[in-house]
């Protein structure tokens, strides 16, 4: 490397280009970090969406947990399916339009995308995801579900 | 570790732990001997560190062989075995049980790597480049089977062996894909560390000129053409297994794949212009540095538990070790580049605003900005995890948003690039003329047929854009050389020019194939009783009932359908190991134009009703056909054309250089 000349200095288009780069970098980190924001999916139990209304209330959410048994009334003609989600601690109504999956069962792990009624323990589903892992322990009462490990063992 | 050589509990486990023992032993002294090698110069260090490749290579071999057949012979002395494998269990399955689980898949990482650092230790030249990249190959090579003997072993010995295993993942046993995406997955991803070691080569040792580049290309390109077909096979697996009729989601798992596929992309450009117009040689060793090391993030991501997703490992103790060891290696990249690469400048500067490297260098930014959008959005949720507690997930409208518009403009680049020339300031109306005028006309055809979704409208527009630019190309060479039968000719000479036209042409389809079924996907769910008939999406279905299927390591309840005449039968398995996971497994008729896909959601165990979700996809398969254009065209600029090409651009360079 020493034998070669010593590099010219690039010209600089100086100031105008730099603040200019920045105004337009500015904008567009603006509209990706507010759009990021809108469109945040956040994974929660019932418990959690009600110990923390200021954050979640509003967002789209996927709301995880157990299907409570003897809750489920499904009607295969209009596909019009109501349950009660519990976490252990808190149980919200669910209802869905749509298939559902065979491995929608009671007692078992469920996760459903979608919107809560605000002021009201019901939350309107727009997709049903199943658990799908044998590994998946339900959590004893009083016990929050460990939703991480629900969702990743969780298939739409 | 003090099970590690209890031959008497487990022959496999002391076997594999003893060939991976003697693979990390002979890693540790080719890396020393190379490091020596490199920086003494002493030829006989480096011949040194060469070889304990080649024994690295022989006994991670033996390792992987110790697993496949202790898999095979349903050996469940070995804990990797009995987790992932049963009695039951297919051949084909149990051969690729090696990647189905996490300490399987470092395994197989560990040896495609030892693979590609054989290889070329066997072709790579004998220059000043080669001990450094001999060395850092092999340092990869310590990181992976280090953590193999520690933190994931698939040789673990179970003191008490059960008498049978709990059995693969019933989703990985329900399609044969899963023999086919991991393997290229793996074999680009790894790949990608080949050019990273000629990087870190060319800067240790200070030879940044275009050796290390020239002797990158084939290497980048192959590992490319596995990632782009991994890509795309994975895209196929969702799409035939998952039942929801779509084949990419933004889950980071996926973005992990992608995110070094953009940024490989952008390099493959981006050395064209080093080669020939010896420019950008600092951006493109960047290039490569943020090519490897997005595949260790992703690595990282997809191992750790860190970002929510549905397909990831089970988080295991290996996360904090990989994100020790992409540390490491960005680090170590970034001293080296920032150390080595202040004292360059580009002899050059980009002349032309209308020149192919300005179209070049245009789409380079805009591939690293999509690749850093989909990085961003990909780590996001952890940013807000940290700050807030909450557990979340960027949404795909997030991606949505800016890959419509980048992809649009990459797909106008990319018709762009070729048709102007390199450098002059020479007048490009001529030859834009009719590639615009095809723009127009295929955007107001498509208009007037009825497409008003400015995606899929712009996509047809620029996919004639592209079309004509090439037939254009490619007549005038064809009419220079005399008429259309010179063509075999041409691209025998050029392979390179025509392997990336036929690239090209394959990723107009595929971009076809993405707008359009992106845009126009339609569905319909309905519960139909035994002999009547739905119409679904204006297709009549009519069930005819329910059959049972029993295989040795599942049960079928298959539903029988006559969907507009054909017969279709989706099914529900339920596999013997995962008794309460029932796998629906949709049917799926390819078609040129619209898919129809067919999931059985639920059935009645009298056979009485169904209920099924009809699926129609417009142009999906253009996808599948798309890839294997593009792969084609890929693998046809590996092969050697008469290298007059690049020795009269050379040689006209110097001419010009003189002058």
């Amino acid at each position: 490397m020493t034998t070669l000349p010593a590099a010219k200095r690039r010209p600089r288009g100086g100031l105008k280009y730099w603040l200019g780069g920045g105004i337009v970098l500015g904008a567009l980190l603006y509209l990706v970090i507010g759009h990021l924001g809108d469109n945040l999916v956040f994974y929660v139990t019932p418990t959690e969406y009600f110990a923390n209304l200021g954050r979640y209330q509003g967002h789209l959410l996927r709301l995880g947990g157990l299907v409570e048994p003897g809750t489920v009334h499904y009607d295969p003609k209009t596909q019009q399916l109501r349950f009660r989600m519990t976490d252990g601690v808190t149980q919200v109504t669910v209802r869905y339009r749509g298939g559902v999956p065979s491995m929608f069962m009671p007692d078992r792990g469920v996760v459903v995308q979608g919107r809560m009624v605000p002021g009201s323990h019901t939350f309107l589903g727009t997709q049903l995801l199943v658990k799908h892992s044998q590994n998946y322990r339900p959590p004893r009462p009083g016990q929050t579900s460990n939703y991480g490990y629900l969702l990743r063992s969780t298939q739409p | 570790m003090n099970t590690l050589f209890a031959y008497s509990l487990s022959p496999s486990s002391a076997l594999g732990s003893l060939g991976l023992l003697l693979a990390l032993g002979f890693a540790l002294l080719g890396f020393l001997l190379s490091l020596g090698g490199g920086l003494s110069g002493d030829v006989r260090l480096a011949e040194g560190g060469r070889r304990s490749a080649w024994a690295v290579f022989l006994f991670t071999t033996l390792a992987v062989l110790v697993l496949e057949v202790a898999t095979v012979r349903n050996d469940f002395s070995l804990r990797y075995v009995a987790d992932h494998s049963t009695t039951l269990t297919p051949l084909w399955v149990k051969l690729v049980t090696l990647w189905s689980a996490l300490a399987g898949s470092v395994l197989f990482w560990a040896w495609v790597l030892s693979l590609y650092t054989f290889l070329l230790s066997l072709v790579a030249r004998n220059d000043v480049l080669r001990p450094w990249v001999m060395a850092t190959m092999l340092f990869n090579l310590l990181f992976f089977l280090g953590i193999n003997l520690t933190a994931v072993n698939p040789f673990t010995a179970m003191p008490l062996p059960p008498s049978q295993g709990a059995g693969p993942n019933p989703l990985l046993q329900n399609n044969a894909m899963m023999a086919v995406h991991p393997v290229l997955m793996y074999l680009g991803y790894v790949g990608l560390s080949v050019p990273f070691a000629y990087a870190v080569a060319a800067l240790a040792s200070g030879r940044l000129g275009e050796s290390w580049l020239v002797q990158t290309r084939r290497w980048t390109l192959l590992s490319w053409m596995f990632l782009s077909a991994a890509l795309v096979a994975g895209a196929f697996w969702s799409y035939e297994v998952l039942g929801w009729g779509g084949y990419w989601a933004w889950d980071p798992v996926e973005n992990a794949a992608f995110f070094p596929w953009l940024f490989t992309t952008a390099y493959l450009h981006s050395l064209q212009i080093q080669e020939r117009r010896r420019m950008l040689k600092a951006w493109n060793v960047w290039l490569i540095i943020a090519a490897y090391c997005s595949t260790l993030l992703g690595t990282f991501l997809t191992r750790s538990g860190v970002v929510e997703s549905v397909h990831s490992f089970a988080a295991g103790p290996s996360g904090p070790l990989f994100l020790v060891f992409f540390g490491v290696s960005t680090l170590g990249g970034v001293i080296l580049a920032s150390w080595r690469l202040s004292s360059l400048r580009d002899p050059r500067r980009i002349e032309g605003v209308l020149s192919r490297e300005s179209a070049f260098l245009a789409g380079n930014l805009v591939f690293v900005a999509f690749a850093l959008m989909v990085i961003g959005g990909t780590l996001f949720p952890i940013l807000v995890g940290v700050l807030t507690g909450a557990q979340s997930s960027v949404g795909a409208p997030f991606y949505d948003f800016f890959a419509i518009p980048l992809g649009l403009l990459l797909l106008a680049l990319m018709g762009l690039g070729p048709l102007l020339p390199w450098n002059r300031q020479a007048k490009v109306w001529p030859a834009l003329r009719w590639p615009l005028a095809a723009f127009l006309a295929s955007l107001v055809l498509i208009w007037a047929l009825g497409v008003h979704h400015l995606g899929p409208a712009l996509t047809v527009g620029l996919a004639g854009f592209n079309l004509a630019g090439l037939i254009q190309l490619t007549s005038q060479a064809a009419r220079q050389r005399g008429g259309i039968a010179a063509l075999p000719g041409l691209v025998r000479s050029y392979p390179r020019r025509y392997g990336a036209y036929l690239a090209h042409l394959g990723l107009v389809i595929v971009a076809l194939g993405l707008a359009f079924s992106g845009s126009y996907q339609r569905q319909q769910t309905a519960t139909i009783s035994r002999g009547q008939t739905a119409q679904l999406l204006g297709t009549p279905v009519r069930f005819l009932g329910l059959s049972q299927r029993q295989d040795p390591q599942r049960q079928s309840v298959v539903a029988h359908l006559v969907a507009g005449g054909e017969a279709m039968n989706p099914a529900i398995r339920v596999y013997g190991n995962a008794p309460t996971d029932p796998v629906a497994t949709p049917e799926v008729y390819f078609r040129p134009v619209v898919d129809r896909y067919l999931t059985l959601l639920a059935y009645s165990g009298q056979g009485n009703w169904v209920t099924v979700r009809l699926i129609k996809t417009p142009l999906v398969s253009w996808i599948w056909v798309g890839t294997l254009i593009l792969l084609l065209g890929t693998g046809t600029t590996l092969i050697s054309g008469k290298a007059r090409e690049l020795s009269s651009q050379a040689a006209s360079h110097l001419a010009r250089e003189g002058a």
